[in-house]
């Protein structure tokens, strides 16, 4: 709850109009107040002290909250922060795979082999990145699986490219295949930090 | 976990690639079909053929690509049908067919009972 400024000044100074209000009681009452307030002035002090000590817990319950308030928003940002740097970090990781998965396809083209083999493990070492970086999160999953199939079909482009004659027609077939679904992953990735930027 | 012999295990993954449970996918290997799984795991039932013997294996390797099982197959497991059915869905068997028995009924026509018959 927000407590207005002014609050501060009136508790600390509470006793004050009391004291001017018992000096302009009216003379023949005065000397009984006096007397009643020179027995009561200790009564009187501590329903004050009591005002205050209540005031003050309820200031300081205000300034925990606010404390608890803003660590909670500080941790929110950090995770915030975490998550994008991971999405940006996954986005350019995965955008390496594909560029190296492409050049897979246009190496096999003109048949050269070694460089055919050396993209393929590219793609392999890129999505494995991306994968183990992923290691805690379950709810990615399903995009894991893609990476993880994006994998196993580039080792197979590899150890294809690696015999004396490679079956071209089936390594452009799975290369398509590991394309499809590493651009799946970009897509779910660009969306969510699409989100997030939003 | 309960404990599973790999004659249920092939049962299961059977069942489960019946049920299209289970994405099969091509790789570059020939006659390999291969599936991910769990975010980690990645399944591969493969068929290998020496002097006119078909020999099929199942495996599974983790993201980092090590192998962690191999089951090879034995009379009492149904690792070829596994292998069949892996194959038809990575091929869209199924859908192949189902297209052609489409274009075969709309080409057929309507049916045609006894009473349609003049004699």
């Amino acid at each position: 709850m927000h407590k207005p400024d002014w609050v501060d000044v009136l508790i600390a100074l509470l006793p004050l109009p009391l004291i001017i209000l018992f000096l302009l009681i009216p003379e023949p009452f005065q000397p009984a107040a006096r007397g009643w307030i020179g027995k009561n002035w200790g009564n009187l002090a501590s329903v004050w002290g009591l005002g205050v000590s209540v005031y003050v817990l309820w200031v300081a319950q205000g300034a925990k909250t606010a404390a608890k308030k803003a660590t909670e928003e500080a941790e929110e940002a950090a995770k915030v922060a975490k998550a994008n740097a991971r999405t940006r970090g996954a986005l350019e990781d995965l955008q390496v795979a594909l560029a190296a998965s492409r050049q897979v396809s246009n190496h096999a083209g003109v048949k050269n082999w070694q460089v055919v083999r050396l993209k393929a493990e590219e793609v392999m070492e890129s999505c494995r990145i991306i994968v183990n970086r992923w290691e805690d999160s379950t709810a990615l999953n399903d995009s894991k699986n893609s990476l993880n199939q994006a994998i196993t079909m580039m080792r197979t482009i590899a150890e294809e490219a690696s015999r004396d004659t490679p079956n071209l027609q089936r390594i452009i077939k799975t290369q398509h295949g590991a394309h499809d679904h590493i651009s799946a992953v970009e897509g779910k990735v660009q969306k969510e930090q699409d989100l997030r930027s939003a | 976990m309960p404990e599973i012999n790999d004659r249920d295990l092939i049962a299961k993954l059977l069942r489960a690639t019946q049920a299209g449970k289970v994405s099969w996918q091509n790789t570059g290997t020939p006659d390999q079909f291969a599936s991910s799984y769990g975010g980690r795991w990645t399944l591969a039932v493969d068929k290998s053929t020496d002097q006119g013997t078909d020999y099929y294996y199942l495996t599974i390797t983790n993201s980092q690509g090590e192998e962690v099982l191999r089951i090879w197959d034995q009379t009492d497991n149904v690792l070829p049908k596994l292998f069949e059915q892996a194959r038809r869905h990575a091929l869209k068997v199924d859908e192949a067919i189902g297209d052609l028995m489409k274009e075969i009924g709309e080409a057929e026509g309507p049916e045609i009972s006894d009473e349609d018959i003049p004699f």
